[in-house]
């Protein structure tokens, strides 16, 4: 590792809350550490601090990056390491503090330092559009845009998307869309892929299936991403899809189409039946 | 049915509520194509088009109320020169490939200068 390029950092972000952002965060950066990169999950949300909880690495927070920024501790010492990956650690947010506790310089030199050690660098940016997103960004060279097939998500995408042009250091950002379900989209009652990418005019970084797996995976505190096995969830698979195209492979697209109902069944039995 | 009592025309009600669980989807099946959204735009296609149109007005910064005092000043420019009917007066944002386009449709009855010359 005598000529290590310097980490990418890329800042995962989408305006409304609740959409995903953290989810993608853990899932992306445990899916690139399965693939053997070094990666640091850097939580942003200060104050409101979640990222930690999804990774289960909540009783092994010591330091935060609030702590690293004021001194109190040196960067290293602030990492958690995750207990599944050697190469995969988190710097968490502070979460008595407020968004003020941290400016964006701060924010660069942490990442700088960062990105001598790890190749990728993910920022889990808070809601919003404030103070704590433009930490978020300050450092990111590339940015991923979270958003569900909701009118109000896809609202705040389009601001989000619209203040990450105006950034010069964000050289490229694409959307991941999240929480899509086929059924609806068959019915529809609710937008579809091609819908949201040509309302946002964005480029897609990956789609994934409303699962519930995600909740199961968060309520244990391990990444979806990382089940084994033969049956994974189809979030799992989305997940490692978007991890790969990040690394740089061609990984085709899921196809959101979901089993045919008996109802369906019955009615194109009938439907032969009567030509 | 008057005289049964509560407990009976309660166990009927759950006969009536069962079958047409049963039933529900019955009259689907036989009417196949037929679905009662054929002429109501889609949850689809409504949320398509109201977010076209708020994304358009987020984008420009132009406001329903902006645009609604423009329209009134363009009319009264307009009027000074030509007799409109101002009920069809309609000025909106729409949007082309890659531009968002302020689009003005006004119906001109008659210039007011070949009114007087006439």
């Amino acid at each position: 590792m005598a000529t290590k390029t310097e980490g990418r950092v890329i800042v995962v972000t989408s305006g409304k809350g609740g959409v995903g952002k953290t989810t993608s965060t853990a899932n992306i950066g445990a899916g690139l550490a399965r693939m053997g990169y070094k990666v640091v999950l850097i939580d942003t949300d200060i104050g409101l601090r979640n990222l930690d909880i999804l990774m289960g690495l909540e009783n092994r927070i010591v330091y935060n990056i609030v702590d690293v920024v004021e001194e109190r501790c040196k960067l290293n010492q602030a990492l958690v390491k995750d207990k599944r990956m050697p190469n995969l650690c988190l710097l968490p947010a502070a979460q008595t503090r407020d968004k003020s506790a941290l400016t964006p310089e701060q924010m660069k030199t942490v990442v700088e330092e960062l990105q001598k050690e790890y190749d990728f660098i993910f920022i889990d940016s808070p809601a919003g559009i404030e103070q704590g997103f433009q930490n978020a960004v300050a450092a990111a060279t590339e940015a991923i845009v979270v958003a569900t097939p909701e009118m109000s998500s896809v609202r705040d995408a389009d601001r989000i998307i619209g203040l990450l042009e105006t950034k010069e250091e964000i050289t490229n950002y694409k959307l991941v869309l999240n929480r899509v379900r086929a059924d609806m989209i068959k019915a529809n009652d609710m937008m579809d892929v091609d819908d949201v990418l040509e309302i946002l005019s964005v480029k897609l970084l990956g789609i994934i299936p409303e699962d519930q797996d995600i909740i199961i995976s968060t309520n244990r505190g391990e990444p979806v991403v990382l089940r084994e096995g033969d049956k994974i969830p189809r979030a799992t698979l989305a997940y490692r899809n978007i991890a790969s195209r990040i690394a740089g492979e061609d990984v085709p697209f899921l196809e959101m189409d979901v089993p045919t109902p008996w109802v369906e069944r019955f009615k194109s039995l009938f439907r032969f039946g009567a030509a | 049915m008057s005289t049964q009592g509560p407990q009976q025309s309660k166990l009927v009600q759950w006969w009536i509520d069962l079958f047409q669980k049963i039933s529900g989807p019955l009259p689907q099946l036989l009417t196949d194509e037929a679905s009662p959204t054929e002429d109501a735009p889609s949850a689809k296609e409504d949320a398509k088009n109201r977010l076209k149109l708020v994304l358009m007005h987020d984008r420009t910064q132009i406001s329903p109320t902006l645009l609604e005092s423009m329209r009134d000043e363009l009319v009264q420019v307009i009027c000074k020169y030509v007799e409109v009917d101002q009920t069809t007066l309609d000025l909106c944002l729409e949007q082309e490939t890659n531009t968002i386009a302020l689009v003005a449709n006004i119906s001109v009855v008659r210039s007011k200068e070949s009114n007087t010359s006439a």
